[in-house]
């Protein structure tokens, strides 16, 4: 029976030994180099009392030999919580007290904070961050959406456990090529690129070529604020990362155009050369393009971990296989690069999302993102009736045509395009014209984004003939011989019957006249069924940028930058991590997701609290029997 | 004759020769640090019918590896445990015998270990990295060393 006693007593003992770092049996560590960086309180220390002596006799033996200006039991068992006496630090008194022979061991009375959960106000619908299967309401996504839909609670980055761990992320520059970003927006205001005095506005427009990558579209102030809103300032959103610095690398204009390689590569060269460490790219080409690629792994020596979106189908915005249908950036060959499909609120693959069992890297939540947005557009009007254009009246007209029992007006090349009933099939387009119709606006000044925009439809034959859409800065024809008119499209072929909706970034047309018209040649030998354009439903919109508006919206690209703010948070975490480290810890720190099961080199969800928590196995292991 | 309750009174028979004789016997090196049989480097056996005294000696291993990169592991609640067996060549955790390696203090937990008292044969050795949030943490490859 005796024994029995003793052995329980060793195996309480043992259990404080080992859950304590401060104890008596590890004594040999001064206090202060277990407390740093750690919380506690101030001026009191908690101690377990030896059972050797009755507990009241060991805290009246503490109080006058340590002279503690106060020992209180806080339980049945020992526990007893020391005030210390003034003018001694708490790592002096656990020094102090773990000599003592009446206690077992000492240790701070550490501060304990809740499972953060920062108060944006619209945190309750960041399903990506923290699904409880809630309902988006503003969400367009509708598999899925809250738990009527088949939302599951849980599939989601468990970023309120990583958020325990690290919200700052500022230690690392993330660029965002993209369409820019909304730098007035109040929960990105304070969480951007500022480290470069020549780029006062925070990053570079490579599609105009200036300093101010203000945002036209949206989309890069979207995937900016998933990687870094600012988190638990009682505003919209929470970002991956709640302080972060975000470069702005426009290379998209306000109507998602102007993304070519040249732009893009430029783009990546600034980010290498300003130090950033992570490119979120949301974006998707179709075909193999060796400049970017070059681009890349210039990236990579720069020790730049590139994280791209899957992308989002064809025309039918049904998911394709990246295997069998590359996208670039996606499909590079270079190591440094993550790619991305989207999932849903039950962790199934979003319909639209790509996909690709050797192409496709991990999975991230991408229907239903809300997030920042740069503001909206509206009319402005400042110009004339399609009928008051400047035209070669031959070929062009300013007629009313029906379409769809609507009267419509409608600029019409030939004239008889329309013929009055929405009928496109009159007469043909005369063989080798050249012909333009043009409008001289007033001027516009002051925007930070113009678009124009109209639908049209096209009856063109694909080998020759083309329409064309264009400006100037000056009054009179913009596709004039030496005018300086600036040709922002060109397209042939027919719409099927159906009208296009066209839309152009004209925001460089402004502080001067501003002519906006259109072309139209054709060759020699005109077909059967080359009928003509038309045009009609034509705005000009100016966007007012707002500091506090969101948008919930869909895609891959949504996708990507939770996996770009991930990157960040581990490359915080873990300084002295190499990109093959960051891109092991994201991939291997997932959680299983079946539905990427074979359509993914993971078959997994990102997980931030799965990242943070990995490691690597050790390496290096040596053995040598002593001499 | 030497029996092993010599050397438990503290002094072994290499100490005994060297002192005594300045000669070397087989077995004794300079400078060999010597123990009780109840500790960890040195145990002594002689025969009972020759000349010859064979000296067993507990050896012991030096294990190094590469410090791991992340800030958990090089953190108050962080570090390694070496597992090592002689019998089982995946090392179990459960059934091995381990040497735990925490954070101290600095920037790096230690990454060095020794494995003491061990006898003739050959060693299998895997090292875990673990942190405060990982404690299971992430396993190296096996590596096994004939000790003579």
């Amino acid at each position: 029976m005796k024994r029995k006693k003793l052995l329980l007593r060793s195996f309480i003992a043992f259990l404080l030994l080992t859950g304590s770092p401060l104890s008596q049996g590890a004594a040999t560590r001064h206090a202060r180099d277990v407390l740093a960086g750690k919380s506690y309180v101030e001026g009191e220390v908690l101690v377990k009392l030896s059972t050797q002596r009755s507990f009241a006799v060991a805290r009246q033996n503490i109080s006058d030999r340590f002279s503690a200006r106060k020992a209180t039991a806080l339980n049945d068992f020992g526990l007893t919580q020391v005030k210390i006496r003034a003018g001694l630090s708490v790592a002096d008194a656990i020094d102090e007290l773990r000599r003592d022979p009446s206690v077992e061991s000492v240790q701070p009375n550490y501060i304990y904070k809740m499972a953060a959960t920062p108060d944006d106000t619209q945190f309750s619908s960041q399903w990506g961050a923290f699904n409880s299967a809630q309902a988006i309401a503003a969400g367009t996504y509708s598999t899925h959406n809250g738990s009527g839909s088949g939302a599951i609670a849980g599939k989601d980055m468990d970023l309120k456990t990583a958020w325990d761990t690290i919200t700052d992320c500022s230690s690392i520059k993330v660029a965002v090529i993209d369409s820019g970003v909304n730098y007035t927006q109040e929960d990105l205001v304070a969480n951007l690129w500022t480290d470069n005095p020549s780029y006062p506005k925070y990053g570079y427009d490579f599609v105009d070529n200036d300093v101010d990558p203000m945002d036209g579209n949206g989309h890069g102030t979207h995937v900016s604020g998933t990687i870094g809103a600012v988190g638990n300032n009682a505003k919209g959103v929470a970002g991956v990362c709640w302080k972060a610095k975000i470069m702005a690398l426009k290379v998209f204009d306000a109507t998602g155009a102007g993304g070519t390689t040249a732009n893009i590569v430029r783009a990546i060269d600034f980010a290498i050369g300003q130090g950033a460490k992570v490119i979120n790219m949301s974006l998707t080409g179709l075909v193999f393009d060796a400049a970017q690629e070059a681009a890349i792994l210039r990236a990579s020596n720069a020790g730049i971990v590139i994280v791209a979106a899957a992308g989002n189908g064809g025309s039918d915005q049904i998911g394709d296989n990246n295997d069998v249908t590359p996208s670039y950036p996606c499909n590079s060959a270079h190591s440094n690069v993550i790619c991305v499909a989207a999932l849903d609120q039950a962790y199934d693959l979003a319909t639209f999302s790509n996909f690709g069992a050797t192409s496709v890297d991990i999975g991230a939540p991408g229907t239903n993102i809300l997030s920042a947005w740069n503001g909206a557009y509206a009319d402005i009007g400042g110009f004339p009736a399609l009928n008051a254009w400047t035209y070669l009246t031959a070929n062009w007209a300013g007629v009313t045509c029906n379409l769809s029992a609507v009267a419509t007006s409608f600029l019409s090349s030939p004239s008889t395009y329309c013929n009055g009933g929405g009928v496109f099939t009159n007469n043909l387009i005369p063989a080798s014209i050249q012909t333009t119709a043009h409008f001289n606006s007033t001027t516009y000044s002051g925007y930070s984004s113009l678009m124009w925009s109209f639908s049209t439809f096209l009856d063109l034959d694909e080998a020759g003939d083309v329409f064309a859409v264009g400006y100037r800065k000056t009054d009179g024809n913009p596709f004039a011989v030496g005018g300086n008119g600036v040709t922002i499209d060109a397209i042939d072929g027919s719409s099927g019957g159906f009208s296009l909706a066209m839309s152009y970034d004209v925001t460089a047309c402004q502080g001067s006249n501003c002519s906006m018209g259109v072309y139209v040649e054709t060759n020699a030998s005109q077909g059967a069924d080359e009928f003509g354009v038309g045009i009609f439903n034509m705005h000009v919109k100016a966007l007012t940028v707002s500091t506090s508006t969101y948008n919930t919206i869909n895609g891959t690209s949504m996708a990507t930058p939770h996996v770009t703010g991930l990157v960040a948070m581990i490359m915080a975490h873990n300084p002295r991590y190499s990109i093959a480290d960051v891109i092991e810890s994201v991939k291997s720190g997932g959680v299983a997701a079946s539905s990427l099961s074979g359509k993914s080199t993971t078959a997994k969800a990102a997980s931030a609290s799965g990242s943070l928590n990995y490691i690597i196995a050790p390496t290096g292991l040596t053995l040598a029997v002593k001499p | 004759m030497k029996t092993a309750g010599h050397a438990k009174a503290g002094m072994s028979l290499c100490a005994v020769a060297l002192l005594a004789l300045s000669l070397i016997l087989p077995g004794c090196k300079l400078g060999e640090q010597k123990k009780s049989s109840k500790g960890t480097s040195t145990s002594v056996n002689t025969s009972t019918t020759s000349t010859n005294t064979a000296v067993t000696t507990l050896k012991t291993i030096l294990v190094s590896w590469s410090p791991n990169r992340e800030s958990a592991v090089n953190t108050t609640g962080g570090g390694y445990k070496v597992y090592y067996s002689k019998t089982d060549a995946t090392v179990s955790v459960v059934t091995s015998s381990v040497v735990n390696v925490p954070f101290v203090s600095g920037t790096l937990s230690p990454t060095t270990a020794q494995l003491t008292g061990l006898t003739a044969g050959t060693y299998f050795v895997k090292v875990v990295a673990f942190s405060s949030r990982n404690t299971a943490g992430s396993v190296s490859a096996i590596s096994s060393l004939v000790v003579p």
